[in-house]
């Protein structure tokens, strides 16, 4: 089953794109305001899209931090924050790997054979400085969404079709200017950077990501090794992602939980599970009432 | 002093998110601070450690739930009145920051 659902995994994406943007009367008749606009969405999707059903919580937050600059008073962004908790707590990066549209695009662009540059580990936690410089640092100080004006999300989702189709588009291309253009340019950026490197925004840029990292340490489902069954033909290492070692991979909360190092291990040493850690200290406790866990683990 | 204030403000955003509850200063920014440290030692990966990890998880679930809780709720303290209707009226017009105008 796990399998079957790894191989239609890109369904997902697509499928979540279309949900959160089903609004296609928007073209028309203008964008959505209708009330499941009081809910974001689990992953950057610009609220600015006429079909867009859903807001941004990136954009929420900003607009709710900008209330330091406005009204001089610390409003915390508490719905967006929890709904972001919760989700990084039970599932991890599960929807960054699975549902996240513009992770698709990249990983889709990824397939594409060429030459492939590795990103270095380190660099890719500049997206914790992002998270803070950008949601914000700026927005309280200045009063403005910066993130929203550079994202590269936003100008693909949002920026071309308001422009292209949207009703009110021939006002607002004699609108757009120099930094719609720089806009532009960052998310055609990402777009060739996605075929040399692997999900270079996600990993590097996303603040949405950058929250789940962070609470996704704690995550209660990871892919758990056997290893029992490994023969350390590093195949999980190639098709990764995030490019770790697979151990320092699934421990680290920036595990896509993307499954495609359970799809390429020929042994079925990797699988989907409960956090070892959880593990652990339940095994202890049911040992400590006198209760034998089942071995569960099947030879491949 | 502005420093200062950006300082002050940046401790109360993240003590706020990691500690959502209405108490004195000098109870909320050492709880703060016990949090962060606490959460710090998860990082490391020693199995000598899960319990403190699966606490963790407990403690950042309530929490979790309680921003949830305290989002969805009308509040006559603070300045948005209902953060959900706040979001909804943000959210129903074109910003235009997708275009690179505010």
């Amino acid at each position: 089953m796990m399998r079957i659902l790894l191989k239609i995994r890109f369904f997902f994406g697509g499928l979540s794109f279309f949900v959160f943007n089903s609004y296609l009367k928007g073209f028309s008749q203008g964008i959505y305001t209708g009330s499941a606009k009081r809910f974001c969405a689990p992953f950057i999707n610009c609220h600015s899209c006429p079909s867009a059903t859903f807001s941004c919580p990136v954009g929420v937050s900003q607009h709710i931090f900008t209330y330091r600059h406005l009204a001089g008073a610390t409003v915390i962004p508490q719905f967006v924050f929890g709904f972001l908790i919760s989700i990084s707590l039970l599932l991890g990066k599960l929807v960054c790997g699975w549902l996240c549209p513009f992770g698709l695009v990249q990983a889709l662009l990824n397939r594409i054979r060429t030459l492939k540059i590795k990103i270095p580990h380190p660099v890719t936690n500049v997206k914790y400085f992002i998270f803070f410089l950008m949601i914000i640092f700026l927005p309280s100080v200045t009063g403005e969404p910066w993130f929203c004006k550079l994202c590269p999300v936003g100008s693909l989702e949002a920026g071309i079709p308001l422009i292209a189709f949207g009703t009110a588009s021939g006002a607002l291309r004699d609108l757009a200017q120099s930094m719609f253009s720089l806009k532009l340019s960052i998310l055609l950026a990402f777009l060739v950077f996605s075929i040399y490197s692997k999900r270079p925004f996600c990993r590097m840029v996303c603040p949405v990501g950058a929250v789940f990292s962070f609470f996704g340490r704690f995550s209660l489902i990871r892919v758990r090794i056997n290893k029992e069954f490994c023969t350390s033909c590093r195949l999980c290492e190639k098709v990764c992602p995030i490019e770790l070692p697979i151990e320092k991979a699934v421990s680290s909360g920036n595990c896509f939980l993307c499954g495609e190092c359970v799809k390429a291990c020929n042994r079925k040493a990797l699988r989907f599970g409960f956090n070892e850690n959880y593990n652990i200290v339940f095994n202890k406790l049911f040992s400590a009432f006198g209760c034998k866990k089942k071995n569960i683990e099947k030879s491949p | 002093m502005k420093i200062f204030d950006y300082f002050v403000h940046f401790l109360d955003v993240f003590s706020k998110i990691l500690f959502p509850f209405n108490v004195s200063p000098f109870i909320l920014y050492p709880f703060f601070v016990l949090i962060s440290f606490m959460i710090i030692l998860c990082f490391f990966r020693n199995k000598k450690l899960a319990y403190l990890k699966l606490l963790m998880f407990i403690y950042l679930l309530v929490i979790s739930i309680k921003l949830l809780l305290s989002g969805s709720s009308h509040s006559s303290k603070s300045i948005i009145a209902s953060e959900l209707s706040e979001y909804k009226s943000y959210a129903s017009r074109i910003c235009l920051s997708c275009i690179g105008i505010e």
